[in-house]
């Protein structure tokens, strides 16, 4: 067991980072998940914090394509000076 | 288990006192010598069943070997119960046999009485018998003891058989049985021997408990076995959950964009940033959707849903209406023409209020900026009344923000002017705009 822990940390490189720095990482990962942050923590494994995490980041990547989509047809539509206002409006 | 042997001891002596009574009898020796082979066979007998501990019986004194076997035989693991019984019995074993080997060397000069040397191998019988199956009845034993020295007593011929019968009472009364010629010596000589003997016993004992903390030893070794087998299980299955981490992470890594972190806790820092980046973007992206039919004054009742929209409605586009229209709106000619028949509304006015506060700042500009437009807007509406309808909402919530409004359109000013060199998700935009 030990010497897992000892290889999982040789194999992290050289930082340290302990179980319990992942795990905190992981936690605040699942706060950033819709789906699983009314969830209780203990109740959610890495694993599936991390595939949800994927899912999620995969949703709003196509999420905001579709936005980019629309808001560049919205924009094609109007006034140039409106639009050049808007898009400075979102560069921020 | 030392229990037992302790509870045994007393027996052994009663029976060194019995023999010394009865160690003034001549045609001992023959007798005792033919009672002791019998009884060999008869250990033989029994402790066959019970594998090699049989050998051990035959070379009689020798402790370590019976060790030595059983431990090998404890090799096999499983039989753990079965060892321990073995050691019992061994330990039984022991001094039946060195009993008799005394009983031998004392009653060499001794003669006549037939029945007690019966007695002893009845005895020794009996104990041994007990030692094999512990919980046999004593009924069964003394009949055991009855048999064997019948058997002897047939081939002697001797006249001690109706004796031989009762040989259990006689045992349990063993001073009685039959006087002694010399009564003086022996008991000096038998103080001595069994003093000898028991600190032989003692000795024995002791390797007994060694033999027995062996025993105990080679159990706790194969519970570790056990448990190093459940941690053998655990290990697995944590390796497998370590597996299927790290098949995410990796797939994880994949999304994230210039993510070449190898270390974890970094790759989930930036996994971190980046939803937390892609979350900022898709809402102002959604925004920047609710900002611009913001700019006609009649389609600003579907803000709402452009900003609640923005989660699962992404297919909604300009030429493609998604909703049919409600009834409000249906009855109403709208006055533009451009956005508002395309887009269906999803959420009323209220709704949006409550659910999507973020985006005040940026739409108070916007409104701010096409005041005029709406004017112009309603000015051509033919359909006034409707207008207002559409406008109140509106207004209220204008009145309600132009209070703030200076400071407001200050930050959003400087925000507009300052961060436009600085953003990393900007690049989007001009591409799409471009291409659009």
């Amino acid at each position: 067991m030990s010497s897992r822990r000892s290889r999982s940390r040789q194999q992290s490189g050289t930082s340290r980072i302990t179980d319990d720095q992942i795990t905190d990482l992981v936690s605040k990962l699942q706060q950033l998940l819709p789906e699983l942050r009314n969830r209780r923590s203990d109740k959610v494994s890495a694993a599936k914090v991390l595939q949800e995490t994927c899912n999620y980041i995969r949703n709003l990547n196509r999420e905001a394509d579709d936005l980019s989509e629309r808001l560049s047809e919205l924009l094609a539509t109007t006034d140039t000076a409106q639009a050049a206002l808007i898009r400075s409006l979102l560069m921020q | 288990m030392n229990q037992r042997m302790n509870d045994c001891v007393p027996e052994f002596e009663m029976d060194d006192d019995y023999s010394i009574a009865t160690s003034s009898v001549p045609s001992r020796p023959k007798k005792s010598a033919m009672g002791r082979v019998e009884e060999d066979d008869d250990v033989m007998e029994l402790l066959w069943q019970n594998g090699q501990v049989v050998l051990q019986s035959q070379n009689q004194r020798s402790l370590k070997k019976p060790t030595e076997i059983l431990s090998s035989h404890n090799q096999n693991q499983n039989q753990q119960h079965l060892f321990m019984q073995e050691d019992e019995m061994a330990s039984w074993l022991h001094y039946p046999l060195n009993d008799s080997d005394f009983c031998a060397d004392l009653l060499y000069p001794s003669a006549t009485c037939i029945t007690s040397a019966m007695n002893v191998v009845a005895r020794e019988l009996t104990v041994v018998d007990s030692s094999v199956t512990p919980a046999l009845a004593p009924e069964s034993r003394v009949s055991e003891a009855r048999r064997s020295t019948e058997r002897a007593s047939g081939r002697d011929g001797g006249g001690g058989a109706r004796n031989l019968g009762t040989c259990e009472t006689v045992t349990s009364s063993p001073g009685g049985s039959s006087a002694s010629a010399e009564p003086a010596q022996k008991p000096a000589v038998d103080d001595r021997k069994r003093k000898g003997r028991e600190a032989d016993e003692e000795c024995h004992s002791e390797d007994v408990e060694l033999e027995s903390a062996d025993a105990k030893k080679q159990t706790r070794g194969s519970t570790s076995i056990k448990r190093s087998r459940a941690a053998e299980v655990h290990n697995l299955s944590e390796r497998r959950r370590r597996d299927r981490i790290n098949e995410k992470m990796k797939a994880l890594q994949e999304l994230i964009p210039r993510c070449n972190k190898s270390d974890k806790a970094s790759m989930l820092d930036e996994a971190i940033e980046y939803l937390k980046s892609l979350q900022l973007q898709v809402q102002m992206m959604s925004m920047g959707c609710g900002m611009v039919p913001m700019m006609f004054p009649g389609i600003q009742q579907f803000i709402p849903n452009m900003g609640m929209g923005m989660g699962m409605g992404m297919g909604m586009g300009m030429n493609r209406p998604m909703m049919p229209f409600p009834n409000i709106i249906a009855g109403s000619t709208l006055p533009t023409p451009t956005a508002a028949t395309h887009l269906g509304p999803r959420f009323p006015m209220p709704a949006y209020m409550q659910h999507v506060p973020a985006p005040d700042r940026s739409r108070v500009q916007a409104n701010n900026q096409p005041d005029p437009m709406l004017n112009s807007f309603g000015m051509q509406n033919p359909n006034q009344p409707r207008v207002a309808n559409f406008v109140d909402p509106y207004q209220q919530y204008l009145g309600l923000q132009q209070m703030q409004l200076p400071v407001v359109q200050n930050q959003s000013m400087a925000q507009a002017s300052s961060s436009k060199p600085s953003t990393s998700k900007g690049p989007e935009f001009p591409e799409n705009h471009s291409s659009g």
